[in-house]
């Protein structure tokens, strides 16, 4: 019994699964964020955790970075150093999230769109249950990497 | 299964995200807030023009699902609307709602 459930949650196919995921929903944010990107500084801005002087550079790299590494999770290429960007992104996230919550502040997450419910303390737990995907994916994802097939074509020509 | 169709396979989750289609709104509408007339124009192509007497504001709109439209303005606001049947119901601050219905 023990064995068969360590089975499943050491499953690569779970960490396939997970990848999809997490890709689909990284790009998905990141659409709306691209197309309204000064509607998104504002929502930085809410946060009232950073410079002004950065809102407008993050409300332009951070979409980009979430869109790209979500495409990457999807295609299964480099996915061991996404994760680990997309881990960080995520922390901060939760972190801000967080602090938020302690002040009080009625703002929206901003996750998906500029008009969203307030934030609460399930927000934190929906970001740790991805940041806990993200790790998994790290730890377990072997299935269906494409830059694996890639390489290994790479490696049979050089040898 | 070939690798391209594999590949197609991992990339469908990313094909989810696409916009819906605006094809039943665009048009011109008219609202009156007192003695103001406020007109709208959705055009097809997601942009749009908030105009009165003295102001013409641009901005994009895009429809959420069934009955919203959201008006994204260049500043970085946005102003949700309800669509009821024809009409278009928007809520600003400060100002009671208002009705565009279609101009003919």
């Amino acid at each position: 019994m023990t064995a068969a459930i360590r089975a499943l949650l050491t499953s690569p196919w779970l960490a396939l699964a997970f990848r999809l995921y997490l890709g689909g929903l990284f790009v998905y944010a990141a659409m709306y964020k691209i197309n309204y990107a000064a509607e998104f500084s504002t929502t930085i801005a809410s946060y009232r955790l950073i410079p002004y002087w950065a809102v407008n550079v993050m409300a332009l790299v951070m979409p980009w970075t979430e869109i790209i590494c979500g495409a990457m999770l999807l295609l299964g290429v480099r996915v061991k150093s996404v994760t680990v960007i997309i881990g960080g992104l995520l922390s901060v996230f939760t972190l801000a999230i967080f602090i938020n919550l302690l002040r009080n502040a009625p703002i929206s997450c901003g996750c998906f769109h500029t008009l969203e419910d307030p934030i609460s303390w399930w927000t934190v737990l929906r970001d740790l249950t991805w940041i806990g995907m993200t790790v998994h994916v790290h730890y377990f994802d072997s299935v269906l990497q494409t830059d694996q097939l890639f390489l290994g074509k790479l490696r049979r020509i050089h040898t | 299964m070939t690798r391209r169709d594999l590949l197609l396979l991992m990339l469908l989750p990313a094909f989810t995200a696409c916009a819906p289609d605006r094809d039943t709104l665009p048009g011109d509408y008219s609202a009156r807030n007192g003695e103001i007339e406020i007109r709208l124009r959705l055009g097809k192509d997601g942009k749009g023009v908030w105009s009165t007497d003295t102001d013409e504001i641009p901005f994009k709109w895009s429809r959420r699902d069934e009955g919203h439209i959201w008006l994204h303005t260049v500043a970085g606001g946005v102003i949700p609307g309800i669509i009821e049947g024809e009409d278009i119901r928007l809520t600003l601050p400060g100002v009671p709602p208002l009705v565009f219905t279609p101009l003919p």
